[in-house]
């Protein structure tokens, strides 16, 4: 390239030159497109630079070249991309899941792969515990007390924890600091929210027998969502079902690429191609109610957009009206958060927190927070979210962020009277947070 | 619209198959002509009025300038063509930047200033050189003045070279306009390829690498000395990817076309001094400042002292063009004063080797050869230096952040706080592509055709674009200039 520009620059100048002396510019000018279509000639004339002459064989050659590149790509895709598992119904929680048995990659942030346990629970194939079987609890002694405490682990993808290996997720960390005393089903699923928890609790709770449901919000908003309980059963209309199609048809590396292709940067609005023309508008919103304290924005205050507090006891009500069981919030923000290198950090003062506390208090609901936790944590470098190849201080929650949130959790698991295997296991597992 | 958008992939399609399918010259380059004005519209149909005003003025200036004999009013013209050119780009590039300046001197004065809402019309710094040159060539009498308007507007708005170069010259392709290109297979084979590498650039190392970069350099005083370093690093290689992956892109585009661009870039990273790097670095820019400024100033005709202040008044402004800030200012001023000092020991170096009684030897080895094997090193190490620190000062966004950015890296050098696997990939590949382009596989890189491993590579290329890049909106670093 560099050659031919230089020698297509070196005929230009000297033709120019010539063209100086006097001769008209049309003659100027053909000369010139003449040594520029010498110098193409004479590139042709280069060894590796050849015209094309298209013949069978190349076409052949072509087509199974692209084909090896094709396998090469295929071959090597499941270290870069993550896996498209077909979803199944589970006949007990009545909602889409993984395939049980089968084993899901996730790439994007924290590299991991996820065994599917049996009701599509990510990471969970056997009991940690006593409790040798996972899902029928044994025969409970002649005092009625079970040995083991049955946990419903209910959240999003930050709690399904698809990114990190089994051992890291929430309920193992859960599982492991409260000494095996609890059983903890992780249900959480990429996704959902409270509508989707609560429309499952019931079948979930006869099936495993559940003794305690813990809800763990990485948005307290996501529990405002409980009023629309329950859903109207999963049917083949879903997307869901469309999709559960397409994963089993296709290799990943191709579901990928037409995700890329076919849906916008949030990878599940269809992409819109624009052809008007501009000006482009560059809106960027703000948050009114943040302070910035030496670099640090603190979200907190008095909020212009809130839903008002009917919203939050509705949303608290219907949670409880799903289930006699008592019932935990773990209020885990992603916060503090890195947003254009500035620490945004929710503090206990923000509108949704000071909502949800009083809906809690309300209903008799127990409401766990980690946000001043993570806080904390943070401050001393140690990030509760984001991974070493994705962004720290963003995203899903890491190995860290889950055991903090699995301390507060153990914590107050083992000090409420009622734990069967604590010193004070003289109580029923009824006398739990309500 | 940019390249790397899937709505130009609709757009380039539609106006290769129109410009190749056209009969006449006439209807080929208004085709175009169109194409080029519409790729612009797309951004904001506000400034194609821009575009069109600096058409005209330096279409008509240049032909009374070939026209006239009289050498007073050719000055007269050019300086008509140079001040319309220079205040446009003033006034939307730098009147907010002078004003802003100033206000410090200005409410010492006890006089209020306020900021003008002026948005910053794409490609203006690169479209104005292209005009200017033409003028001042048909000035200087190294062109004639092109026939016909159309051919002249297209010269300005062809889109490929339009919002961010290369700044391709007149005589280079105007000529190129006198007649449909020929088409050729191999031709737009190699156009095609070069984009295609030019995407791989740009989507998948420069937009990875700047996911760090971004991070880093906004939020500096979260980490460590040495993260801020390798977060420097990966700068360089952002901005060597995004802007060699454009004109990659443009060049390419062109060659689809049938139309020829100067490259651009050639491999940086290897230079072996600083003005060696600026005979690799956006190869069309150094070009134009050295012909159009650097000469204009005297270049080294007046002795030592003079080229050095016009080294550096060439720099400066330079580092001007690129932006309206101090941090550019200061850029340009460290390249300027760099060019200097390595002028300086390059010509005190030859003295010493000709200054037969200082003795030399060294061991078995030609006492010459040492020295120029050392001076090599030196030079290196010197240009690395000198262009590390001044992409710190380009990325960041004041002076006060820049200090604060170096310092750190002077004084905080603790661990690394992070480093994402996939920027050590990027940047492993930076030095895989300058290390391959030294050895004889250099040719393997351009994907020759009848080569067997081309569609190999040419799939394999495809299927990262379509896999691995990463999601949201990233425009080119260049596109701000």
């Amino acid at each position: 390239m560099c050659i031919e520009a230089r020698g297509l620059s070196r005929i230009v100048t000297v033709k120019l030159n010539h063209a100086n002396r006097g001769r008209d510019k049309l003659s100027h000018y053909r000369q010139v497109s003449d040594a520029l279509v010498h110098s193409n000639r004479e590139d042709a004339k280069r060894p590796g630079t050849l015209p094309l002459r298209f013949s069978a064989a190349l076409v052949i050659r072509w087509l199974i070249g692209l084909l090896i590149g094709t396998t090469l790509i295929a071959v090597t895709s499941p270290w870069f991309t993550r896996s498209y598992l077909p979803l199944v119904v589970d006949p007990v929680r009545q909602t889409w899941v993984l395939s049980p048995g089968s084993e899901y990659r996730w790439r994007s942030e924290g590299y991991a792969n996820t065994k599917i346990g049996p009701l599509g629970l990510p990471g969970k194939l056997s009991s940690s515990g006593p409790d040798r079987n996972l899902i029928n609890r044994p025969p409970l002694p002649a005092d009625g007390r079970s040995p083991v405490l049955r946990i419903a682990m209910w959240g999003d993808s930050q709690v399904e924890g698809v990114c990190l290996d089994d051992s890291d997720k929430l309920f193992a960390i859960t599982e492991r600091l409260c000494g095996g005393v609890v059983q903890v089903f992780p249900l959480a699923r990429s996704g959902q929210d409270a509508a989707d928890w609560v429309t499952q609790m019931p079948a979930v709770e006869r099936a495993l027998q559940i003794d305690l449901h813990v809800m763990v919000l990485a948005d307290l908003e996501d529990a405002l969502a409980a009023v629309q309980a329950p859903l109207a059963p999963p049917s083949e209309s879903d997307v869901a079902a469309a999709n559960a199609a397409i994963a089993a048809r296709f290799p990943a590396f191709v579901i990928q690429a037409a995700r890329n292709l076919l849906t916008d940067s949030d990878g599940v609005s269809p992409r819109r191609l624009r052809f008007g023309l501009g000006p482009v508008g560059t809106g960027v919103g703000s948050a009114s109610n943040a302070t910035v304290i030496n670099g640090v924005v603190e979200i907190g205050g008095p909020s212009p957009v809130t839903k008002p507090q009917s919203a939050w006891n509705a949303a608290v009500s219907s949670m409880k009206r799903a289930t006699a069981k008592p019932i935990w919030l773990v209020d885990a923000p992603v916060s503090p958060q890195v947003v254009d290198g500035r620490v945004q950090t929710r503090t206990l003062q923000a509108p949704d927190f000071i909502a949800m506390q009083e809906a809690v208090t309300q209903h008799g609901v127990r409401l766990l927070s980690a946000r001043e936790r993570f806080r904390e944590e943070a401050s001393y470098g140690r990030w509760p979210h984001g991974f070493q190849n994705g962004r720290i201080g963003s995203g899903h929650l890491n190995a860290h962020g889950n055991r903090l949130i699995a301390e507060i959790l153990a914590k107050a698991i083992l000090t409420i009277p009622g734990v069967p295997s604590s010193a004070a296991a003289d109580q029923p597992t009824s006398a739990l947070g309500d | 619209m940019l390249f790397t958008q899937l709505e130009f992939l609709f757009f380039f399609v539609l106006v290769l198959v129109v410009a190749w399918s056209s009969r006449t010259q006439f209807i080929r380059h208004s085709v175009l002509l169109l194409a080029s004005y519409y790729f612009y519209a797309y951004w904001d149909y506000r400034f194609c009025g821009l575009i069109f005003l600096s058409t005209v003025i330096d279409y008509t200036v240049a032909r009374q300038i070939d026209r006239s004999s009289n050498p007073r009013f050719r000055r007269f013209l050019l300086c008509l063509s140079l001040v319309a050119n220079f205040g446009l780009l003033g006034f939307f590039k730098y009147c907010n930047f002078f004003i802003d300046s100033a206000a410090p001197l200005f409410e010492s004065l006890g006089l209020g200033t306020s900021s003008l809402s002026i948005v910053l019309p794409v490609g203006i710094s690169f479209y104005t050189f292209q005009t200017l040159s033409y003028t001042i060539d048909v000035y200087r009498g190294v062109i004639k003045p092109v026939g016909r308007w159309i051919d002249f507007a297209m010269y300005v708005s062809f889109f490929p070279q339009l919002v961010a170069g290369p700044i391709v010259r007149a005589s280079e392709f105007l000529p190129q306009l006198q007649r449909i290109p020929r088409w050729s297979s191999r031709r737009f084979y190699g156009g095609a390829q070069q984009m295609l590498r030019g995407a791989i650039k740009k989507v998948i190392l420069a937009d990875r690498l700047a996911e760090m970069v971004d991070v880093v350099f906004a939020g500096s005083d979260l980490y460590s000395g040495t993260t801020l370093l390798l977060a420097a690093f990966a700068y360089a290689g952002q901005i060597y990817y995004d802007f060699s992956g454009y004109s990659d892109l443009a060049i390419g585009a062109a060659k689809m076309l049938g139309y020829r661009f100067p490259v651009n870039f050639r491999h940086p990273y290897l230079s072996t001094s600083l003005s060696d790097f600026w005979r690799r670095w956006h190869m069309t820019l150094s070009r134009w400042l050295r012909d159009y400024l650097y000469i204009s100033l005297g270049g080294s005709r007046g002795g030592t002292l003079r080229t050095y202040r016009n080294l550096i008044i060439t720099m400066l402004l330079g580092g001007l063009w690129h932006g309206a800030a101090w941090t550019f200012v200061l850029w340009g001023l460290l390249h300027g004063l760099g060019l200097s000092v390595e002028r300086f020991f390059r010509s005190a170096f030859k003295k010493i080797l000709k200054d037969e009684s200082v003795d030399l030897t060294f061991g078995n080895q030609s006492s010459s050869q040492v020295l120029q094997r050392f001076r090599v090193v030196i030079n290196a190490i010197f240009a690395l230096s000198v262009v590390l620190t001044g992409w710190i000062l380009f990325r960041s966004e004041s002076l006060g952040s820049a200090v604060g950015y170096l310092s750190r890296i002077l004084t905080r050098a603790d661990g690394i706080d992070w480093f994402p696997p996939l920027a050590i990939i990027a940047i492993a590949c930076l030095f895989a592509e300058h290390l391959l382009w030294m050895t004889r596989f250099r040719p393997m890189m351009r994907l020759p055709f009848h080569a067997w491993y081309s569609p190999i590579l040419t799939a394999i290329m495809v299927w990262v674009l379509l896999l691995y890049a990463p999601v949201g909106f990233k425009p080119f670093v260049y596109f701000q200039f």
